[in-house]
């Protein structure tokens, strides 16, 4: 009667059995499959759904959020990435991130704000006010980690307050699958 | 004489050993097992990065009359560690085991990322120019120093509308005997009318790996 490995379950031949090719066939079959499970596994390390979009210069008015718009894709493997910004096609926990803002001058910026969705919901968002009168917001950080369906979009805004000409705000988005769900 | 092959503890017999060819194959099969599902479980950490997220479900309020907020966060949405939790009597994550603890949580040394995001909207009039701030404290209380890490965030309400978000991340390692813990605080200095946290913010903490290299002959 032939025994098993404690994990892949590899079958070998016990003491007292024939050992004749159809045991090495098995146990080399053995073998195989479980390293076909680790070839798997590697393989999906090797290719984590991960993203990367830009935009160098989108112009955004003063007033409400503005859903930024992406013409650059830098990677993507694992998520979709599109000019709205990333769709998921696995569920799982993801480290998204967003830089926006803008060094163009304009009359005055009293607060800026970005964030970014899952699913049309506002996740993640931060916003500057500040206490002096700006003429130019500076870069804004945003980041975090959330549980996301397959299926579900990610999406990116910034916005601003204050008076005058539109900011040209460039900007770049990253995603990356840090877990499964 | 067996004939060591390769890295891996593996081994071929003597060629005339027949008698002994299903103990080999016994102990080869076990050994191809093991290695194999070492490689596994470091493959299924890397793919399963533990990480613990908490949200607020409900919108909290910071009063005039007491303008920090230290247990903002209500329900754990995710945590697929065994070493993370969040104590809700303390309203800290824990990584590991408290200090002085009878019962110890081993937990990964190695690096970590944390952070938190709320919104705050105040209720009515707004002092111009009071802050909205939010801090993420890491500490090991077992190091003669605790504070491993503080990022803070703060935004200057200039009455724009409210939904002053405010995050702060950090990214730290951790290599000591005792656990760590991960403590929020949310403060506004609006005087003049209470301020609302929006439900939907987030506490979060993931492991990003070991920081020692395993060198493979």
């Amino acid at each position: 009667m032939p025994g098993f490995t404690p994990v892949f379950g590899i079958e070998y031949p016990c003491a007292g059995e024939t050992i004749d090719p159809t045991v090495f066939a098995t146990f080399a079959t053995g073998v195989e499959t479980a390293l076909a499970t680790v070839d798997t596994a590697s393989a999906a390390a090797l290719q984590r759904p991960r993203g990367a979009i830009r935009e160098t210069a989108q112009s955004i008015a003063v007033g409400a959020m503005t859903a930024l718009v992406y013409t650059t894709t830098d990677f993507a493997t694992g998520v979709t990435a599109a000019a709205g910004g990333f769709t998921i096609l696995t569920s799982g926990i993801y480290l998204v991130s967003l830089q926006a803002g803008s060094i163009t001058p304009t009359t005055s910026v009293t607060s800026y704000a970005a964030d970014f969705s899952l699913a049309g919901t506002v996740v993640y968002r931060r916003k500057l006010s500040k206490t002096t009168d700006l003429t130019r917001p500076g870069s804004i950080n945003v980041v975090g980690v959330v549980s996301a369906t397959a299926g579900q979009a990610v999406t990116f805004r910034f916005g601003w307050t204050g008076a005058g000409v539109n900011l040209v705000v460039p900007s770049r988005a990253t995603i990356r699958k840090i877990s499964e769900l | 004489m067996p004939q060591t092959i390769g890295n891996h503890g593996l081994y071929c017999p003597d060629f005339d050993d027949y008698a002994a060819v299903a103990l080999y194959m016994q102990d080869l099969g076990t050994r191809i097992d093991s290695a194999l599902d070492a490689q596994l479980d470091e493959l299924n950490d890397f793919l399963n990065q533990p990480t613990i997220i908490l949200t607020n479900s409900v919108a909290k309020t910071i009063l005039t009359t007491d303008a920090i907020a230290e247990n903002v966060f209500d329900t754990v949405v995710f945590n697929n560690s065994t070493f993370m939790s969040y104590d809700f009597t303390v309203n800290q994550i824990l990584i590991g085991s408290v200090l002085g603890a009878g019962t110890t949580v081993p937990y990964r040394r190695g690096a970590y990322s944390a952070g938190a995001c709320v919104r705050m909207t105040a209720t009515g009039a707004v002092d111009v120019g009071s802050e909205r701030k939010l801090t993420v404290l890491v500490r090991d209380e077992a190091l003669l120093v605790p504070a491993i890490a503080g990022p803070m965030d703060v935004s200057s309400d200039q009455n724009t509308g409210g939904d002053e978000g405010v995050l702060a991340e950090t990214n730290f390692v951790l290599s000591g005997t005792s656990g760590a813990n991960i403590r929020h605080f949310v403060v506004s200095t609006n005087t003049s009318s209470d301020t609302t946290i929006l439900a939907g913010g987030f506490l979060w903490c993931t492991y990003n790996g070991a920081t020692d290299l395993i060198e493979v002959a």
